[in-house]
């Protein structure tokens, strides 16, 4: 998360994505619909690990999961800890999946999403929020199917405000 | 390179032990109240720009939808205040009356509850539990643990405190219990939340334990933490299995859930300690007290009530 001269310039276009993903996650929505609500903070998050992995990774991670467990007023740790291996795995395999036509790095936000969804899952059945009331891969699938549209969205962006 | 990448994978191992540590910290202790006040201030303008929305189209059908005739409503709620204040002047001359006679008992008194109303605020939280978001927080003196209620019952407790609002878990929320009583017998029994909006569900009743469907389920003040008296639930089903020790009974809450509505955050009364009673006869004249709708004598002849869930009140 250095900032180094040349690409300092960008920085906001981080910042505004971030918070308008944590924005997103928690907008009321209809009963009915939330258990597949996206999870906007970890598809923006695994944009960025995947479009500048010698930026973002573990730590990023770990920051916006602990912010996001204050916006939720959850367990403190829980989301910072799936983030950071979020993270960790989006960083890692950075440079081969981005090379991936885009339904194939959709299966890879798939296994992220899902990776998160049991590590936060299993995190709140430990603290005592046993039976969930709606499926848990609902939120998972919904991150999927949304994945192109949104890497198409945030790279649009990314390349207008010259971030790299 | 291979030297940044272990530096990752070191950092991921701190990083995860650092997540579980401040975990166990947070759900054992209160010690990170600091914390977690200190960044509800961070992240207010999240949700002030997350609950926009719904502020907006309330207003929106506030104005130019919902076209409520003001008249015929100062009509209405002026009809209603006139009822319920008729109402209370007969409460208050009856809890005169009660308090006189408790002190006869020399059973312990109770002062009422102070109420703050609050306001249901459109965030969604956590996904995957029961929580709502009240427009209220520790500068108004809200505490963790501090019961909810809403106009028809008990709604549930304040489980995070930030600055300007709390996080409520409701009591469907499967980490929640609240200890009731039926109304119609006295019978004390606990409701658990399942996890699941709408369903409570009252485990470990004796299968001749008298409960029926429609029971009214009222807090019964036992455990300390709820006010006693107020309405929680009403049972839905009740079924018999040969098979198991226990009944299966299932309830409803009857506190409603909607965004926009007012809640009570509720500081319960001190129950002053009985006068002059025995020391030994102290716990069971305490039980004996909560017995609000029974017909058992509070403070004589000590309650066979231990365990919940005994057909005691027949």
């Amino acid at each position: 998360m250095r900032s180094n001269g040349a690409g300092s310039r960008g920085w906001w276009i981080v910042a505004v994505t971030f918070a308008v993903a944590m924005i997103l996650n928690s907008v009321v929505l209809p009963r009915a619909w939330n258990g597949y609500r996206p999870d906007w903070l970890t598809l923006v998050l695994i944009y960025w690990c995947l479009a500048l992995p010698h930026r973002f990774g573990v730590g990023s991670g770990w920051l916006a999961g602990f912010v996001l467990d204050l916006v939720e007023h959850s367990l403190l740790g829980q989301n910072a800890m799936s983030k950071a291996v979020v993270g960790f795995l989006a960083n890692r395999f950075a440079f081969r999946v981005r090379m991936f036509p885009l339904w194939q790095q959709s299966m890879v936000v798939l296994l992220l999403l899902a990776v998160d969804a049991a590590l936060v899952g299993w995190v709140q059945s430990l603290a005592g929020h046993g039976v969930a009331d709606r499926p848990w891969w609902g939120t998972v699938v919904t991150g999927t199917l949304l994945w192109p549209l949104l890497y198409l969205v945030l790279r649009h962006s990314r390349r207008r405000s010259g971030l790299q | 390179m291979m030297v940044r990448r272990l530096g990752a994978t070191y950092t991921l191992i701190l990083l995860v032990i650092v997540s579980i540590t401040v975990m166990i910290i947070d759900h054992q202790s209160d010690s990170l109240r600091r914390l977690r006040l200190a960044g509800s201030l961070l992240v207010m303008p999240i949700h002030l720009v997350a609950e926009a929305p719904a502020r907006i189209s309330n207003w929106i059908v506030d104005r130019f939808v919902q076209r409520v005739d003001y008249q015929e409503l100062y009509a209405d709620l002026r009809r209603r205040n006139l009822e319920l204040r008729a109402r209370l002047g007969r409460l208050e001359a009856v809890e005169v009356e009660n308090q006189r006679l408790r002190r006869l008992l020399s059973a312990s008194r109770r002062a009422s509850d102070e109420v703050l109303l609050a306001e249901l605020v459109a965030v969604s939280l956590e996904p995957f539990t029961q929580q709502v978001l009240v427009n209220r927080g520790s500068v108004s003196g809200v505490y963790e643990g501090q019961p909810v209620l809403d106009p028809n019952g008990v709604l549930g407790q304040v489980t995070r405190v930030g600055a300007f609002r709390s996080a409520v878990s409701l009591i469907t929320d499967s980490s929640q219990a609240v200890p009731v009583q039926v109304l119609r017998n006295g019978l004390r029994c606990i409701v658990y939340g399942t996890g699941r909006s709408g369903q409570l569900t009252v485990p470990y009743l004796d299968r001749n334990a008298d409960i029926r469907q429609g029971d009214m389920l009222v807090s019964s003040g036992m455990g300390g933490h709820f006010p006693r008296g107020y309405p929680v639930a009403r049972v839905t089903d009740v079924t018999v299995d040969v098979n198991e020790p226990f009944l299966g009974v299932s309830a409803a809450p009857v506190a409603a859930l909607d965004y926009g509505r007012e809640v009570l955050l509720v500081w319960p009364g001190e129950e002053d300690a009985p006068a002059q009673a025995p020391a030994a006869a102290q716990a069971d004249s305490d039980d004996g007290t909560l017995e609000r709708p029974s017909e058992e004598t509070p403070a004589g002849s000590p309650p066979a009530d231990g365990a919940a869930g005994s057909d005691d009140a027949q």
